[in-house]
């Protein structure tokens, strides 16, 4: 297939061009880092995010949570559409049921940490429901019934005022450091919400390999041939909607810790659509991806804010339409690319899928690995 | 029919079909085929195009539910397990146009083939539980070893979107063979493979059979390979069987040179 591509293309500046934006189209391989590297890289990001917000300043702590707050968001929503190919337009629903839960709760009463596991339970509950219906839909059809679903939300919680205060939202005053911390709120919050976004990270690289991720990646491939091999798929799928709606859950709790207020008008169809491009700027199917594409979400506002209000939708929008057509594989994909050349040079014990690692295969050099990639 | 062929003797059938009617709209698809196939032998499933060799195929891996008639595995009625139960029941299959999935390496669509021997479900693995890693650790050494089996070593961190034909085509057997099923289902393993690769897949498919005492059920349209590793052919013509037996009776059998051959051999 490659071939065809690269002849094609033809000769000339034009050819060229045409040839790279082909390369940016195509898709990588995990890449293949030595265990050691990959917890160092690991220990390492997480050792210096846990330092960082004793020296910045309170609203770059808000920042960066808010980065997290999406990264987890990103992570769920990518198991779902990324790697099990389900289409939500909608998980901004999940993301306000996880702040109201918390809203309301800590109004009444509850610690705050109390009301993160409710909020998961309700998430997943609410997740599972909605992923049944989801199972009679496919693609387009599942998009635009999520699509309603983000779009009645604010509504939804408007009627609902006896709970949600309507129009006029929900203020607290939660999450304080406890005292022997000696930390700020702004700090204290950041560190929830990286021990937050760590997990997730953990969660989702165990859900999204071995056997249970294989059968997610099946079902988006090709559902028929998974299902021949003994994957129910109905059960796959419904079970990775209530996780990732978990995941969006968290989301919306712990964005009720760093911004404490609720309102309606936070968790519209902007919200929603900015969800969908965190996952497809950052990398479908990647984890890292989720990362990239949160820092683009947190940013793009601020960015944009100055420019007219409206204009962070339609910087969503576009990004949307550029990285579909030319990098359907994120900024998590170019890193791939990039990073590959080093990291298969990297000398270590390699984790059990490793081609390097393959106690069958003898002898194989990354000069002749790099010849078959070249080559095929 | 000519001939009947019994060389197993005393065996029950393995893989029984008996009167199997499907239609689709006003297309008769399946007209009450019959055949038996008994275990560890090699049952070649010829015809012309349209005979309803893959319709059979879907009827028997639960894609497809026939109108009428009954399908049976070792004593158990097929028809009434669903598409996500056959793997449990010893059935592996092949696709005509592969069943691969694209984003996964080769490692990875051959370990998905273990899916429904394994265990670790959604909890467990999001606990990473030592278990979890242990029956992983299994399954991977096993794929290697089924992937060094077919020469396929070389590619197992390869994207299997990209790769040759002919090496898909392995990867998809190797997938197949992952499942340690008892009835092993190909939908023309040879179709875009060149000579060389056809006789040694032939041998493969052979050894396979042998080593593992695996029943085979074999739709090719390469008339050496089938006649030559099959025990057993059936010919299926507009979704009726034409003939049944062995190889050499089936290919000498008039209604098939009619049909099949169309008078030229």
């Amino acid at each position: 297939m490659s071939d065809e591509r690269r002849t094609s293309g033809g000769m000339g500046a034009f050819g060229a061009v045409r040839q790279q934006l082909a390369r940016l189209r195509e898709p990588h391989a995990p890449l293949d880092a030595p265990t050691w590297l990959r917890v160092a890289t690991f220990c390492l990001v997480a050792g210096v995010a846990a330092l960082l917000p004793l020296y910045v300043q309170p609203y770059v702590n808000f920042d960066l949570s808010m980065v997290m707050i999406y990264a987890i968001v990103g992570m769920g929503l990518n198991l779902l559409t990324g790697f099990n190919g389900q289409i939500s337009l909608g998980h901004s629903a999940f993301f306000a049921t996880g702040a109201y839960v918390a809203a309301v709760a800590i109004q009444d009463g509850w610690h705050y940490l109390a009301v993160l596991p409710v909020a998961v339970v309700v998430t997943f509950v609410l997740g599972y429901l909605f992923g049944l219906p989801a199972l009679r839909l496919q693609g387009l059809q599942l998009a635009l019934v999520t699509l309603a679903l983000a779009i009645v939300t604010p509504s939804a919680i408007k009627r609902l005022d006896d709970f949600t205060k309507g129009q006029e939202g929900i203020n607290l005053y939660t999450a304080q450091p406890p005292e022997w911390t000696g930390l700020e709120r702004d700090q204290w919050v950041y560190l929830l919400c990286l021990v937050g976004v760590l997990v997730a990270w953990i969660l989702t690289r165990r859900l999204s390999t071995g056997r249970i991720g294989r059968s997610l990646v099946a079902v988006r491939d090709n559902e028929t041939v998974a299902r021949t091999l003994g994957v129910r798929s109905s059960r796959t799928k419904t079970m990775v909607f209530a996780i990732s709606a978990a995941y969006t859950g968290v989301g919306g709790v712990l964005y009720v810790y760093v911004v404490q207020f609720v309102g309606p008008d936070s968790f519209g169809l902007v919200m929603a659509i900015a969800f969908i491009s965190l996952i497809v700027v950052g990398g479908l199917g990647t984890i890292s991806g989720a990362v990239f594409g949160a820092f683009f979400i947190t940013y793009v506002p601020e960015w944009t804010a100055g420019i007219n209000q409206a204009a962070a939708g339609m910087v969503y929008g576009l990004s949307l339409i550029i990285f579909m057509f030319v990098m359907p594989f994120g900024i998590a994909g170019l890193a791939r690319a990039a990073l590959r050349p080093v990291v298969d040079r990297v000398p270590g014990k390699r984790g059990l899928l490793s081609g390097q690692g393959a106690p069958t295969v003898g002898g194989r050099s990354a000069a002749v690995d790099e010849e078959e990639l070249v080559g095929s | 029919m000519a001939e009947s062929t019994t060389r197993g003797g005393s065996a029950e059938p393995f893989l029984s079909v008996r009167d199997v009617h499907l239609r689709f709209g006003g297309v008769t698809a399946l007209d009450g085929p019959s055949f038996d196939l008994r275990r560890g032998e090699i049952c070649g499933l010829i015809g012309p195009n349209g005979a309803g060799k893959t319709t059979l195929f879907n009827c028997i891996s639960r894609l497809y539910q026939p109108d009428s008639g009954s399908i049976t595995l070792a004593g158990v009625d097929l028809l009434g397990l669903r598409t996500e139960q056959i793997a449990s029941a010893g059935i592996a299959r092949t696709f005509q146009n592969l069943g691969l999935f694209g984003s996964m390496t080769v490692l990875e669509n051959v370990l998905a083939g273990g899916y429904h021997r394994t265990r670790s479900g959604f909890g467990p693995s999001g606990l990473g539980l030592p278990l979890v890693r242990r029956e992983e650790r299994k399954e991977v050494a096993a794929a290697r070893e089924l992937l060094a089996d077919l020469g396929l070593s070389d590619v197992s961190d390869k994207l299997a979107a990209g790769l040759p034909y002919g090496t898909l085509k392995r990867v998809e057997l190797a997938r197949a063979l992952m499942a340690s099923p008892e009835l092993l289902m190909l939908d023309e393993p040879a179709n875009g493979l060149i000579h060389e690769e056809v006789l040694e897949l032939a041998g493969t498919i052979r050894r396979l059979c042998d080593e593992r005492g695996l029943s085979v059920l074999l739709v090719e349209h390469h008339m050496a390979m089938v006649m030559s590793v099959s025990d057993q052919v059936v010919v299926l013509n507009l979704g009726r069987k034409i003939a049944d037996g062995r190889p050499d009776a089936v290919r000498s059998d008039p209604a098939v040179i009619e049909a099949y051959l169309g008078g030229a051999a």
